[in-house]
Order: structure tokens, then C-alpha cells, then sequence
């Protein structure tokens, strides 16, 4: 092993090629079609939708998949791929949405200015956040990130009025100036085309980071943390960013929540908000990458199918919860996926 | 022969009990040193001090003339010093090659930055040392699913993907049967061979009369002989403790001072 060192790099990397079987690989290369083809038909879908009589409920179906989608990645990065129990992510969210707000509301900046402070604040928050975290474990970071969020609704419920609005939390927030530009009912076409945008950058960036060796180092604390820091992995910087990386996507999400409906209530960040985003993460597949999408886009769309059986919701959600819990622990999505690539494999 | 790991005064307590008291040992470059001592001697604990698991008590551990005893963890491994564990561990739910993939990332000389891809020369080092331990067809298996000799040289193979210059083996041939035991001293000679010195904990004596050149004996903390092994293994109290020092310890309720 020591001599072929001396090998020229074309006849390394042949060695490489030659040796290394595609499937034992933690990388993955992004397949051009798929992503041009979801593209455009994600260009295509709000003139589609206008063709519904149900059209403009569709859009906003939609946006609100992209808002979740983003946060819902990213906490099944903190949960799923490294293992650590963060149950403040709509905590963030929220950090996201007031900053943002309280700077459009009491400063006059405009959104588009103001949107970037949410973000940030997100990952500032994170940050001190996840500094404790490196040295808890298991039920403790649930305790010590549910604690945040709790504390954080009780500032916005409570706080001083300008953050509280007396027990509404943020009204009357400015809104993205799109109305102005095109007129009401084409401005919702444009909320779309701003969340896809956010939605579409935020799904690559976490898409790079999940089969990056930094997503590697990810699953390697969350297997056995002491065994991978005796092989290099740095917990504190890796943990840091994960915290930082997620929250700034999570923080950017809850920016464009609160400049799209104009206002945020502090009763999101109670635990039915959590319970949903976390059965889109259980149910879709932790800890893969599209399992979570998956999963959102069928919690998205599902209870407004079933607005007929709304009060028993909850309930179905809990019994669905528990049966994936039970049957299919690793979600449905990886399980779909190799059940059609056993069919397929049949077939061939 | 140069010293290339040094232990000095090296003292490790838990509150009021000294798992490790006042050790000093010294490692030479390119040779095989083995440290036996009965259960609760100590050994595992001057592993966790040496690889940055837990932070020495006092004194100075060094490395190349340089004090490590201060270091985190994960840049002990960068610096050249690659441990394995008593109880066998992997990243269960990874690859084979995924598995060795991490120490050649993050855990060899000079790496260990935030990267987004994977360079040539990581996965270059990682085929190459899976190939040394033969498990380069066993690549794409999850490594939960090897069986436990495999999994303890799949442990070994990471510790070599960080290219180390000290390997620290915590029994080496604990928990094999007796073909799996000789695979494994012949792998660990061979490992030797390539220029990594070792510094293994080994109480299976077979297996240290076989590789070491050099080995101390722990007994409560405190090193009780020093030598070649044919040497050691016939010092008294090596034999009292390893013997007959269990039923003396039960009578006086304290075995350490006493012989």
C-alpha cells in the first residue's frame, strides 16, 4: 500500500475506478434529467393550477409544501442523519419569522432587505443552542431544545408588544410588494415562484451536504460518537455547523412564512406544529434524503383530502405514526423504493 | 532506535481511585510493545488518556518529543496515533468502504477540513488499506452485517486508513477462536512490517509472547515489571498476580501494596 504512492495520477485514478464498486459509495452523482424535468415542470405548475377550479387553494397547498419541505429537511438532517434529538426547529422557524417581521414592522425596511436577518438570527440562536448539545445526549437535548421553544412562545405570547402584539404575536406584517407589482391574482403565482426558489436552493444545498463527507462525518457521530472522534471527526465543528447550516434554512422558511400571510401567531410553536413535521420526517423515511420530501408532500396534501374526517385528524395521524413506528421504522419511502426496484429487478 | 512514544508520570483518577498512578513507560520506533495486566488494571484507562478520550490527571505524554497529553481526540489521530477498541465497534449502518472512507478523510495527517467532496487520495488510501485486510470485496456490505472477526479488522482498517505511526490495539485477539487468534497475530506482524509501531493491551499470553518485543505488566494502576516477555512472564509477582494473587487479594481486601 505504501508504494503505489509512486503510481501517476491518471493510473491512480484507474486504480481507483477499477476497485471501487458504485454501490458501497457514500457519494452520489445528481442525475441531470430528473432535476431539468422537475424544474420545468415546477416553471409549469401555477399556469396548470389556474386551469382548477380549485386552483388558487392548490398554489397555496404548494407553497406551504416547499416552506415545510425546507424545514423538514433540515431537521431530519439534525435527527435523522446525526442522531441528535433537536426539537427546536419551529422554534427557529419562528426566530426566522419575527425577525424578519418586527425589522419590516418597526424599522420600515422592506422584506426583501429584511428576510436575511431571520435567517441569520436562526443561526445565531442555533449556534448557542447547540453548544450545550455537544456535551448532552439522547432525552437531555429534548429536553434543553423543547425548553427553548417553549420559552421562546411564552416571550412571543408575553413579551414586550412590539414582538407579543398582546397575545397575537406579529399582525399586520408587510408583505412581499407583489400585489403592487402584478395585481392580486397573479401575485400568488409569484409567492410560488419565490418559495420554489427558496425550496429549490435550500434542497440542494442540504442534497450537497448529505452525501458530502461532511454528511459522512454526520452519520459517523451518530453511530458511535467516541469511535468517530478516534478517527478524526471533530464533533464540535461538525456538530456547530449542522446547527448553524440547518437554522439558516429553517430561519429563511419562517422570513418568507411571515411576508407571505402578513402575520405569525405564537400557536405555532405549539407541539401539534412539531408532532406534524416530525411524522413527515418518521413516516416519509429518516435519515434518507428524500424520504422527509416525500413525506411532506403527502402530509401536505392528505389532511386537506380528508377535511371530511378533520376532527379525527390527529387521531388517524397518531395510528399512522405508531404503525410505521412498528412496521416500517425506517418509513415508507425507502421501503417503496426497494420494493420497486425488486419488482424491477424481476423484470430484467 | 528512537523513542517514539513516551509516557511520564502518567496518573488518571476517577475522584478518590487511581485507575492509572504515576506510569512511565517508553515506546522505540518500528516495535511491537504489549501492556498485560489482570482485569481492572488500569490498561483501557491509559489507552482513553493516551488517544485523548479522557484527559489525563497529571503528568506528560509525549509523541515524537512533542506533549500530547492535552490534545482532543480526534487531532490525537491526525498527529499519527490510530486506536482500536476492546468491544469491537463500527459505523453500523455505513458501508465497508464508507466506514474506512471516514479515518481517510478526517482522520490522516493533514486532513481534516471541512471538505464537500471526496479526494482521490482519501479514497485511494481507503481501497488500499481495504484491500491489505482483504474485505475490498465485502466493500459495499453494511458492516453491521460482518461477522466479528470481520468487524475487528474492519476496525483495524480504519485505524489504518489514518495512516497512524503508533497503533494502539486494545486486545487484538480478545473474543477469536483459535484460527481467527492466529489470523490476527500474523495480520498485526504484518501491520509492523509496513513501519507502524504498536503498543497493544494484550492478556492472552500466547499471543504477546508471539508479537511483543518489549511488554509491561499493570496490576492496580502501577507498572510491576518491564522487560522482554520471556523475561517478565517469570517475574514472581507477575506470577502472584496473574496466580495466586486473586485469593490473597480477597483476604487482605487489598492486593496493590501488599506483595
Amino acid at each position: 500500500m505504501i508504494q503505489e504512492e509512486s503510481f501517476s495520477r491518471q493510473s491512480m485514478a484507474a486504480r481507483i475506478e477499477e476497485r471501487l464498486k458504485p454501490s458501497a459509495v457514500p457519494w452520489s452523482r445528481l442525475s441531470v434529467v430528473p432535476v431539468v424535468i422537475a424544474l420545468l415542470v415546477s416553471l409549469v405548475l401555477p399556469w396548470a393550477t389556474d386551469l382548477l377550479p380549485f386552483g388558487k387553494f392548490v398554489l397555496h397547498l404548494l407553497i406551504l409544501f416547499f416552506l415545510w419541505g425546507i424545514v423538514v429537511q433540515g431537521w431530519n438532517l439534525i435527527m435523522g442523519v446525526s442522531g441528535i434529538f433537536s426539537f427546536a426547529q419551529v422554534a427557529l422557524f419562528a426566530v426566522g419569522a419575527w425577525t424578519s417581521g418586527v425589522i419590516t414592522q418597526q424599522l420600515g425596511w422592506s422584506p426583501f432587505v429584511a428576510m436575511w436577518f431571520g435567517p441569520i438570527a436562526a443561526t445565531f440562536v442555533a449556534v448557542i443552542l447547540g453548544l450545550p448539545t455537544l456535551r448532552l445526549r439522547g432525552a437531555y437535548v429534548v429536553l434543553l431544545t423543547l425548553g427553548f421553544q417553549e420559552l421562546f412562545r411564552n416571550f412571543t405570547t408575553q413579551g414586550p408588544n412590539f414582538v407579543a402584539g398582546g397575545g397575537y404575536g406579529l399582525r399586520y406584517v408587510p408583505k412581499f410588494p407583489f400585489e403592487e407589482w402584478v395585481g392580486g391574482d397573479k401575485a400568488q403565482f409569484l409567492y410560488y415562484y419565490l418559495a420554489l426558489v427558496f425550496f429549490a436552493i435550500a434542497t440542494f444545498a442540504i442534497w450537497r451536504i448529505f452525501y458530502s463527507p461532511i454528511g459522512m462525518a454526520f452519520r459517523a457521530l451518530r453511530d458511535s460518537e467516541v469511535y468517530a472522534i478516534s478517527r478524526g471527526v471533530s464533533p464540535f465543528r461538525y456538530k456547530l455547523f449542522l446547527f448553524g447550516f440547518v437554522a439558516f434554512f429553517t430561519g429563511w422558511a419562517g422570513a418568507f412564512y411571515v411576508h407571505w400571510y402578513g402575520a405569525i401567531s405564537p400557536a405555532i410553536m405549539l407541539f401539534g406544529t412539531t408532532i406534524n413535521l416530525l411524522a413527515m420526517i418518521v413516516i416519509g423515511g429518516w435519515g434518507s434524503f428524500w424520504g422527509p420530501i416525500a413525506g411532506c408532500a403527502v402530509l401536505t396534501v392528505l389532511p386537506e383530502i380528508m377535511r371530511a374526517v378533520e376532527q379525527y385528524r390527529i387521531l388517524l395521524l397518531g395510528i399512522v405514526l405508531a404503525l410505521v413506528a412498528i412496521f416500517a421504522p425506517e418509513g415508507l419511502f425507502p421501503l417503496l423504493l426497494r420494493w420497486v426496484r425488486k419488482m424491477l429487478g424481476r423484470q430484467t | 532506535m528512537s523513542v517514539i512514544f513516551e509516557c511520564e508520570k502518567v496518573t488518571k483518577a476517577y475522584g478518590g481511585l487511581l485507575a492509572v498512578k504515576d506510569l512511565s513507560f517508553r515506546v522505540e520506533e518500528g516495535e511491537i510493545y504489549a501492556i498485560a495486566g489482570p482485569n481492572g488494571a488500569g490498561k483501557t484507562t491509559l489507552f482513553d488518556t493516551i488517544s485523548g478520550v479522557s484527559p489525563v490527571t497529571s503528568g506528560i505524554i509525549r509523541f515524537y518529543g512533542q506533549e500530547i497529553q492535552r490534545r482532543r481526540a480526534d487531532d490525537i489521530c491526525r498527529l499519527g496515533i490510530a486506536r482500536t477498541f476492546q468491544t469491537t465497534v463500527s459505523f453500523d449502518t455505513q458501508t465497508v468502504l464508507t466506514n474506512v472512507l471516514v479515518s481517510a478523510t478526517m482522520g490522516r495527517p493533514g486532513t481534516g477540513k471541512i471538505t464537500l467532496d471526496f479526494d482521490h487520495d482519501s479514497i485511494q488510501t481507503a481501497l488500499d488499506v481495504l484491500e491489505f485486510c482483504g474485505l475490498l470485496e465485502k466493500q459495499d456490505w453494511r458492516a453491521s452485517l460482518l461477522s466479528v472477526s470481520e468487524r475487528k479488522k474492519l476496525m483495524l482498517a480504519t485505524a489504518l486508513a489514518a495512516k497512524p505511526k503508533l497503533l494502539l490495539l486494545d486486545e487484538p485477539v480478545g473474543g477469536l477462536n483459535r484460527q481467527e487468534r492466529s489470523e490476527m497475530i500474523e495480520f498485526v506482524r504484518r501491520v509492523n512490517q509496513l513501519g507502524i509501531t504498536v503498543l497493544m493491551i494484550e492478556h492472552i499470553m500466547k499471543a504477546v509472547q508471539a508479537l511483543a518485543n518489549r511488554m509491561l505488566v499493570l496490576h492496580h494502576g502501577e507498572k510491576i515489571a518491564e522487560g522482554i516477555p520471556s523475561d517478565v512472564l517469570r517475574d514472581e509477582r507477575v506470577i502472584e498476580v496473574y496466580l495466586g494473587g486473586k485469593h490473597r487479594e480477597k483476604i487482605s481486601g487489598n492486593g496493590g501494596g501488599g506483595h
